[in-house]
């Protein structure tokens, strides 16, 4: 694991890398819920890849797992304002599930167990911008993080990396997820500082 | 007489404590404070304890309050007069 220097020369490092109205957490790892946490057994679990695709798309846990999987290390934004530098993940790139899948689709839709839903744009989740994610600081996802698997994508505040992530609709029209149908951005880009609609 | 927006803004004066949630998923009517309560997501987000399914949704951010009670089939408040 890699140990980040607390000198001057990181503090330098850190200032550019947080977006305005953030505030650098420092280790804690906030833990922020809008429902019970799930506890979807393995063998249940599975992956989807749906919509306005060739088909159903669908990985078990073990054939999920035995997807190439990579590391990712990153600074994560949440919308409550803060930033958490560095992060270590691995998961496997949305580049990878979305192989092979034949789609006219502009937007996706992430859904979760425990009914959680956010949308995103289709060229946001590829080209190594987007991973579904099983392990962080090489442990198995913990569950009030999100595990066994979420999405991360880092670019975006926090809120867009849902939980319990079990697939993606992928869709021709734009449609709002959770937060986003309560006047929360509809891209949040923290570096825009787009919280909320019409920011 | 005619139902006004006066009305509606007199509902944010009145006491909550005792207001009955009836659930549009599953029909269940709920006192308000037995409800399953997340404060910590980035707004207040109330469930029906019977199904879980959000019933409210209620924030402050921004500078703006929101409301979302598109989970409530009905609110149901004592008036101040009734006491
Ligand atoms: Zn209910």
């Amino acid at each position: 694991m890699a140990v980040v220097s607390r000198g001057f020369h990181g503090r330098g490092r850190r200032d550019g890398r947080l977006p305005p109205g953030q505030r650098d957490i420092g280790d804690g790892f906030p833990v922020l819920t809008a429902g019970p946490t799930p506890h979807t057994p393995l063998e249940e679990w599975d992956f989807v890849v749906q919509g306005e695709v060739d088909g159903l798309h669908r990985w078990t846990w073990e054939e999920f797992r035995a997807l190439p999987h990579e590391p990712v290390t990153v600074d994560i934004h949440c919308v409550t304002s803060w930033s958490k530098f560095d992060t270590h993940w691995s998961g496997v790139s949305i580049d990878t599930v979305l192989e092979g899948v034949e789609t006219a689709a502009e937007y996706v839709v992430a859904f979760s167990d425990g009914g959680y839903t956010t949308n995103l744009p289709l060229e946001d989740l590829t080209g190594g911008q987007a991973w579904v994610v099983d392990t962080y600081e090489d442990e198995p996802l913990a569950p009030e993080h999100g595990g066994p698997a979420r999405l991360l994508v880092p670019h975006l505040y926090f809120w867009k990396s849902a939980k319990w992530v079990r697939g993606l609709a992928l869709t021709s029209f734009d449609e709002p997820g959770f937060w986003e149908t309560f006047g929360y951005h509809n891209y949040g880009d923290p570096w825009r500082e787009q919280r909320y609609a019409g920011d | 007489m005619a139902t006004t927006l006066d009305d509606l803004r007199g509902l944010f004066a009145l006491d909550l404590t005792d207001a009955v949630l009836t659930c549009g998923g599953c029909g269940a009517s709920t006192e308000l404070r037995a409800h399953d309560l997340y404060p910590d997501a980035p707004a207040l987000v109330v469930r029906c304890p019977s199904c879980t399914a959000v019933v409210l949704r209620f924030g402050t951010g921004g500078g703006r309050v929101r409301l979302d009670l598109s989970g409530t089939r009905l609110l149901t408040v004592t008036a101040p007069s009734a006491g």
